[in-house]
Parts: structure tokens; sequence; C-alpha cells
């Protein structure tokens, strides 16, 4: 079988280095001001610093989380062009399904995308060897996809993950147009063909990422819970929100400012790719996140990438089904996110903004999660500080502007909710007032363990567990949207 | 649709590459407009400057009071040159201070008040402005734009209160500002978050804006469709609230958010102002201060006011005019109240009359314009047609001809005095009687415009009359009370209003009028006390 070459990690100076300088030099700053100008000093320009850095990081983040909504015509873009069928573009498409672990969900899941209506598809459900119940269950479907369907097993080793399956998948196919599923999503039977449309409208345009969204507000009790049980993983529940909310500013409206600014770690799933940009950039690198290195690799090599949102076409998928799960899929994205960060390749980007944009897109986890941390004690300070009261009004822009993504997020949530016919209800709205900090929080200590496993050299790949809590039933389920869609 | 439509993007013209181009291709698409506005300016600024020094007695010691704050905001650092005590926030001597440090006005001319006006015509050249772009932005023809314009700057009754120097002034302007994001045609975030910031400005600088919220809602509503309004209305509010909230924290940081013993907190000052200051009475009751107080408006001009109240209803049918028909009705419905009402109150009802009267005429031509009765199928149909046609006619008619009855002599009189009257003579005298006569170190008490004329030639020991009895920091000064005073320097005061203030009542009481100027608005006086 061949091989497609997987790219060597090069050598750039460690993370570590450059994190263990600039803590050093920020201690060294500390102390001589303590030395020198005295503790009140020292605490001044601590608060005035933090508050600055986190000015500029929630005007960042209104600025992305409103990209898309800032005008009627913004919202226009993001919208799919009118769907086509393999007839009239006669472009074959190639849907990888990478999968470890999955027998319970795989299934559905194949299923439900040889239901699709374009015709020119074949699904490649790319498996690993000892893997036998994943691929028993993959087996089991082949009837009832109409020959849509083609199971790729190959013996990988520990080291080789998600990308080794892709690549080995992608190596079995012939189609014009490859595009990457997880073993949980929930396409839409249209979706492809609107992103046919796409790429029949334009030759140019090398990359497609449609919409991806979490769609569980709540955790699933197990059948036959009684009240209390229930009650309790309701409130087991409560980042839950969180996670769908971040997923859904991410694909409506995140993914097009990324793409306006030249610098896009793409999604996991729901992305389309020409065959020929694979084979121009050799392939999926073995990477925590591959998807992001993807992106970066692909806009370095001029790639044309376009971004496309509805909600009615977005790919469902489900929350991690514990706060440990959600924590070591963050950990994973995070310590993924560091191993492009040191790879080095969005150095090569032609202008300095994009590498600006490149430091603040990839190290934003890690710059959030210190800015989130450091907040309270910045506030503290300023208000014992006490003296210039200007200086302590200064303080507060950042938390004004924070005010304002809260704001954001509880009009993200109603909207939502009527875009993906989910049901918000009054303790959804508590736990996202409740919870808004917490989860900062819980996000900051994802990327700090991020960063010590990278230190320890621990990059083993801690695979999320799914439970099909997307879905109604074990069958492929029907789709129910509200009737105010977004593109309406 | 009932949103207004987003601008079709010129397809075959490309976008300009330059700076230039893009200037030039701006002027090019609005030129009638800037052909318009050149002679419309021309009268806004004239309505703002002419007869600068001489019209517009001094009649408010508020005058006198923000410029003074100005002065010590600048020269002090301070909010206020006695104990800011959450009076009204601060940003509108702010911006009068700005422009005195700009232009070297703390020191500039013979009346320091004078400099202050001067920011208020700029406010209202600038309010003048915004309202045509209002009205264009609301889809009406530039002569009705020009119209609201003309009827906003020239009638009397808005020069007289345009002239002085009241914060409302400064708030109508930013109040404008933010009507003009609301309606942008754009229909942006960045719309809806400019007419937030500014409509906090406006409250920041008289925080009766406060009230006009909801007309500013009302406006970003309408124009917005159905998908864009949470989130368009979502950001306004976050950033209405985002920046008035740093009034409040300045008050919090300063541990003068809630009242308690020894301190002034925003807590009193708005229990003050809203139920303990002494009410002036529901406008309904005709013996109360706040009817007198309209009566005092009417003279000044009777039609405009009248007529935009009589054009709330039938405004009210019209899309785009209703959030101004609630806006002015609301604003007349808040004077039958008990509280109290402050002499400028009118000054916010001035564009909304402006709009409503010029508007209201312009929708009512357009109806009579579009009824074609001959067309119309006959019967129940054409009768109502014809009914329509008839009503809108005659409203047209009456209010031009009440127009001509009503308005054109009253404003002929009233601009007659603008245009010639010099009503800041006897202040001019008193104060350079004062400054011949009364020695560098008298003690003396005055009101605010010439506490700041007096210290800034000279004198050391000026105490502004109403401090004297108010601020226990200023009483403190005072140990013998009216003994320790030697001059009394002020405009004549309402008696209720100086029994009020027991040192200054015993000043009187023990003085000596020594000098006296007076003109048909008021007088001032110069008391020696005898000792």
């Amino acid at each position: 079988m061949k091989q497609l070459p997987v790219h060597k990690k090069r050598n750039h100076l460690p993370g570590w280095v450059l994190i263990a300088c600039s803590v050093l030099v920020a201690l060294v700053i500390l102390a001589w001001l303590v030395t020198v100008g005295g503790f009140l000093l020292a605490a001044t320009i601590f608060s005035v610093v933090v508050a600055a850095m986190g000015s500029l990081f929630s005007a960042m983040e209104l600025r992305w989380r409103l990209y898309t909504r800032r005008s009627p015509e913004a919202k226009q873009e993001m919208w799919f062009p009118q769907p086509t069928t393999f007839e009239r573009c006669h472009l074959a498409f190639d849907l990888l399904v990478p999968a470890k672990n999955e027998a319970r969900v795989i299934g559905a899941t194949l299923r439900g995308m040889c239901a699709s209506t374009y015709h020119g598809l074949t699904v490649f459900a790319a498996l690993r060897a000892g893997d036998t119940a994943t691929i028993n269950a993959a087996r089991q479907v082949l009837p009832n996809c109409g020959g849509r369907l083609q199971i790729v097993t190959r013996e990988y080793d520990e080291h080789e993950k998600k990308p080794a399956q892709l690549n080995a998948a992608f190596a079995k196919g012939t189609g014009d147009i490859i595009g990457i599923g997880d073993a949980e999503d929930e396409f839409h039977p249209e979706l492809i063909n609107h992103v046919a449309a796409i790429f029949a409208n334009d030759s140019e345009v090398g990359i497609v990422q449609a919409g991806v969204q979490l769609v569980n507000l709540d955790l699933q009790a197990p059948d036959g819970a009684g009240w209390l049980k229930r009650l309790q993983v309701k409130f087991q529940g409560w980042w839950c929100l969180h996670n769908v909310l971040e997923y859904y500013f991410w694909f409506s409206s995140r993914m097009f400012y990324q793409i306006r600014q030249k610098v896009v770690p793409l999604g996991g799933n729901t992305v389309f790719i020409r065959r020929s940009v694979i084979e121009q950039l050799g392939g999926w690198n073995n990477l925590l996140t591959e998807d992001c290195d993807l992106g970066i690799r692909a806009t370095l090599a001029g790639v044309k990438m376009v971004a496309a949102y509805d909600p009615r076409l977005a790919t469902r998928e489900e929350t991690p089904h514990s706060l440990t799960g959600f924590f070591k899929q963050r950990r994973r994205w995070d310590q993924g996110f560091l191993e492009v960060i040191r790879k080095g390749d969005w150095r090569k980007l032609p202008t300095l903004r994009q590498r600006w944009m490149a430091r603040y897109i990839l190290g934003m986890p890690f710059l959030q999660g210190f800015y989130g941390l450091l907040l309270p004690f910045s506030l503290l300070t300023g208000l014992w500080l006490n003296s210039a009261v200007i200086l302590v009004m200064l303080m507060f822009v950042p938390l004004v502007l924070l005010s304002m993504t809260l704001v954001l997020q509880v009009i993200g949530l109603r909207e939502f909710g009527r875009e993906f016919g989910q049901k918000v209800r009054l303790r959804h709205y508590v736990f996202l007032f409740a919870g808004f900090y917490l989860f900062q929080v819980l996000l900051a200590a994802a990327a700090i363990d991020s960063i010590r496993r990278l230190l320890m050299g621990q990059d083993s790949w801690d695979l999320t567990e799914h439970h099909n809590q997307h879905r109604d039933t074990e069958a492929v389920s029907v789709f129910e949207y509200a009737e105010e869609g977004g593109a309406a | 649709m009932s949103v207004i439509p987003l601008r079709p993007r010129p397809d075959a013209a490309p976008a300009p590459t330059t700076h230039f181009k893009q200037v030039r291709a701006w002027v090019m698409t609005h030129r009638v407009s800037i052909l318009v506005l050149i002679p419309l300016m021309a009268v806004v600024v004239a309505s703002s400057l002419w007869n600068f020094q001489g019209y517009g007695a001094l009649t408010s010691d508020d005058e006198g009071t923000y410029w003074s704050q100005a002065w010590s905001f600048t020269a002090e650092g301070h909010l206020s040159h006695y104990t800011y005590w959450y009076d009204h926030p601060p940003f509108g001597w702010m911006q009068i201070s700005a422009y005195g440090w700009l232009t070297h006005g703390f020191g500039r001319g013979d009346i320091g008040v004078m400099v202050a006006r001067e920011v208020m015509a700029i406010a209202n050249i600038v309010s003048g402005l915004l309202l045509f772009v209002l009205m264009r932005r609301l889809r009406f023809h530039r002569v009705a734009a020009s119209a609201a314009v003309l009827l906003f700057v020239l009638s009397p009754l808005a020069i007289q209160y345009h002239r002085l120097v009241y914060l409302d002034n400064l708030e109508v302007t930013w109040l404008l500002a933010a009507m003009v994001c609301a309606v942008s045609q754009k229909r942006t975030i960045g719309s809806a978050v400019g007419a937030g910031l500014c409509l906090a400005l406006a409250t920041l600088s008289k925080e009766t804006a406060l009230v006009l919220l909801p007309i500013v809602f009302m406006l970003i509503w309408q124009n917005r469709a159905k998908g864009e309004r949470s989130w368009s209305l979502g950001m306004f509010g976050a950033s209405y609230v985002g920046l008035c909230s740093f009034y409040v924290l300045y008050g919090t940081l300063k541990g003068e958010l809630l009242a308690g013993s020894g301190h002034v907190s925003i807590e009193s000052a708005i229990r003050w102002q809203l139920f303990e200051r002494a009410g002036t009475g529901s406008v309904l009751d005709t013996h109360s201060v706040t009817f007198s107080q309209l009566e005092e408006w009417l003279r000044y001009d009777m039609w405009m006011p009248v007529t935009a109240l009589l054009f709330v209803p039938l405004c009210l049918v019209f899309r785009r005019m209703r959030p101004f028909a609630v806006g002015y009705a609301l604003q007349v419905a808040l004077l039958t109240r008990e509280g109290y009402t402050p002499q400028p109150y009118i000054v916010a009802l001035l564009p909304f009359a402006a709009i409503l009267v010029a508007g209201g005429f312009a929708e009512l031509l357009r109806v009579l314009k579009s009824t074609d009765i001959r067309r119309a199928p006959a019967g129940m149909w054409r009768r109502l047609q014809a009914t329509t046609a008839l009503a809108c006619s005659v409203v047209l008619l009456t209010s031009l001809v009440s127009f001509g009855n009503k308005a054109v002599p009253q404003w002929t009189e009233k601009l007659t005095i603008v245009a010639t009257a010099d009503l800041t003579v006897e202040y001019r005298e008193t104060l350079a009687w004062v400054l011949k006569n009364v020695p560098k170190d008298a003690r003396i008490i005055s009101d605010n415009d010439f506490w700041y004329d007096l210290n800034r030639s000279g004198y050391t020991n000026v105490d502004w009359l109403f401090k004297v009895d108010l601020d226990p920091a200023v009483k403190a000064r005072y140990p013998n009370g009216w003994k320790d005073v030697d001059y009394f320097v002020a405009r004549r005061f309402a008696e209720h209003q100086l029994r009020e203030q027991p040192t200054t009542w015993d000043v009187l009481q023990h003085g000596q009028q020594i000098f006296t100027r007076s003109n048909d608005m008021l007088d001032y006086d110069v008391y020696r006390v005898k000792k």
C-alpha cells in the first residue's frame, strides 16, 4: 500500500525555552520594580499591564464573535450557494471517517453518511486492524449502504494516530474532493450537494470548511434513572452549553474571520479538500491536531479556502460525555496547538500581520487561560491600591468588554436554541452566568496541563468517548429544524 | 418589507482606490445634499452666532456653575470648584472644559460664561447637521430635511435656549448622533454600538437622556430585519450600560455610591433629584411653577411646540415618524407629573418638535400626492380616499395658515430682539463697577457667573452664595454668619430661593444696596454689609 510521506518535526527553539525565558524576564522586572519603586508601583504596573492585555483580548473576542453578524452583507456572505448534483458537476466525493473504539456510534454514522442525496459519494471507514468491535459494527451496516461504503483496515503502531488513518483511506480512494467526518458525526443528507456547488462554481477553491455544531445542552441521564439522578446529571452538565456556544461562535463567525485574516486552523471534520491540494501538501502530518496544521500549511501554499455556514446543514455532534472527557479533549487540542506553534510553519507566513494573527489564534487558549486567571488578581490589586480613581477605572475596561461578551453568549444561546430546535430553559441561562468564569478557569487549567504534558513528552491520544447523546434513536435520526433557520 | 432596504451596491462603478478618489466619489454621490447644506448651514451658523455677545441675558446661575466646574476640571483637576455631589454626571462640563483648554478660554474675553456659550454654538451647529442627516436617513426629501433644520434653529424658543449654557444642549447633540447611528442604512452592528455609545455620552452629559432610551431602542428595532435585531439591540444595550457604568463605578470607588453620613453620594443625589427636591408641580395645575414655566416657553414660540403636539396622533400612523411622536408625547406627558421640572427641560423636546412638524407635513403631502381619486374603484374605497385627501388638505392648509397667523408675527418680533438687543451690558457694567470699587481682599458672596469672573480678576475671598449654607466645609469659614461677609454681588434671585439660604438672607437684611442694574429680564445687585 502506498504510504504518503509524513513530515518530520523541524527543530525550532523549543517552546519551553521561550516560556522559561519570558517568565524569567518578568520576574527580573518585577524584582526591579519592587526594590526600586516599591511594591505599590509594581502592583500598579502589574494591574495596568493585565488590564491593557485584557482589553485587547476582549476587544478581539468581540470582533471575531461578531464578524459575520457585523452587517447584513456579511451575513449573506456565509451562505451556501444553490445546491447542485453529481450529474451536473461531475465531482466525485470521498468521505473519510477515521475511527478508533467507536463501536457504539460508527454504525449509525456510516448509515447516515451513505444516505446522502449526492450520487457521486463513497464513504471510507478508516479503521485500525485490532479494533474488532468497531470493524464489526461497520460491517453490520454494509448491506444498508448500497455499495457506497468501503472499510479500510490496516495495522498501525501506537504512535500513528488519526492522521495515519486518514492518509491510508485517502490512498484508497479516487474521488476529486476528499471530505472528512468523525465517527459520531451526523451529516445532513444534502450537505454534499451544497459543498459540491462551491467547488463547481469556483475552480480556484481548494478547501471548504462547513459548519459543525454540538447540540446537547445537557448530559444524558442513563435510561431508567430516578428524578434525583436526572437532576444530578443536569447539574453535572453545566459546562455543556459553554462548549456548545464555543462551537456556535467558532463555525458561524470565527472561521470566516480567520479566512479573512488568512490564518486558518481548520476544524477536524466537515472539511472538504481537493485531491490535488492534499497531494500538493503531502497528506496529513502525524500530529494531535492535524486539522489545524493542514490549515496553516494550506495557507502557506496559497490554497484558496472558503467557509460556509447554514445552521440547517451544520454537522451535528455531541459534547464529551463527562467533564473529565471534556478536559482531556481540550488538553489534547491545546497540546496539538502547541505542537503546531512549535513546528513553526506559521513563521513563514508572508506578512507581519498574518504572523501576529497566527500567534494570537494559535496561542489563544494559553493567552486567554493565563489572562482569565490573572484578571481577578488585577482587579483586586486595583481596588486595594485605591489610589488614583481614574487608574482603577481603566482597569475595569476589560471587565466591561467581558460583560459584552457575556451578552453575546446570552443572545447566542437563544439563537442557537431557535436554529437547532433545542429548548433553552431557565437553568441553562443560570449555568451560562454562573459558569462563565468557572468555564474560563477550566480552559485555563486544560491549557496549563497541556503545557505540562508537552514538557514531559506525553503525546498519547486520549480519545473522546461518544454515547450518541445527540441522536434521538439508533436509526439515522430525522433532522428536525426550527422553522426560522438562519438562511431563511 | 418594512425595514429600510439596503442601499444597492453600484455594480458599475468599481471601488475607488486612493483616498483622493474615495473623497471625490463621496462628494459626487452627495453633491446635491452638499449644495443644499451650504446655505442651510449658513443659516444654522447665523442663528448660533448672530449678535452672540448681546443676545441671551445671563438669567440662569447654571451657566456660571457649569463654566466654573469646567474651569475647575482643567485648573484644579476636580469635577467641581466645590465638593462634587453628583448633581449631574460630569461629562457635560468636561466637554466645555476641553474646549476651554484647547482655545485658551480660561482668561479670554470679559465674561467667562461667553466661552462656554461658544461650546453651545458648536453643539447646535453640529445638531443642525445631524438633524439633516437623520431626516435624510429616514428617507425624507431634502426639502423636508431642511425644513426640520430651519425650525430647529430659527424658532425663537430654540434660539433662546440654544444660546444659554445648558447641559441639555450637549445632550441633544449626542442624542441626535445616537439616532443617526440607529437608522444607519448599512445596519451594521458597529452602528448599533455607536448608537449605544452616543446615547451613553448623552446620558453622561445630562441624565435626562435616560428617558429617551426607549426611543433609540425603537429606531434600532424598526431599522433591523428580524434576524439582526437581537444582535444589534444586545450590543446597543451592552455598550450603553457598559459606558454608563463607569459613572456608577466612579462613585463606588470613591465610596460614594450609597448614602451615608458625612459624605455626598449618588444615591442621595438621585433621591434628591427625584423625590426630595421641591417639586414645581404638574403642568395641568395652572397655579404651578411648571405651568408658568410653560407660559414662559410659549412666549418665545407658541406655534412649533403646539403644532408638534397636535401632529403627534397623526404621526403615530406613519411608521418612520412613530418613534419621534412617542418621544415627544413621552416628554410632554412627563410634564404632568408632580416632581421638579427644570427650566431647560424644553431643550430636549425641540428636535422632536422640529421632526414632527416637518416630517408630518411631508408625510401628509406624500399621502395627498399618491391619492388618485379618479382611478380608485367607485364606492366605499373611493369615498374613503376622498375623505383622506380632504383631511390631509385641511390639516396642511390649517398648519400653513396658522404659521402665517401665529408664528410669523411672534417670530419676527423675537428674532428682531435676537438680532439687535444687548442683554449682557448690565452684567458688564456691574462687573466693571465691582472691579473698580470693591477691594480685592473683600469677603464676597456671589452667584457663579461673578464667582468665576471675580476670581479671575484677583479676588481671593469669593464664595458661591449657595455653598455658604449648604456645604459644611464652606460654612466653617463663616463662623459669625453674615458678619463675616463684606459684599454681596449677584443677579436677583427669587425671594423663596434666598430665604432657604439663611446666611445670604441675613446679608441682604443687614446690607445696603450700593449698586444695581436692570433690564427686562433680570437685575444685578451689589450690597455692602453694615458692620
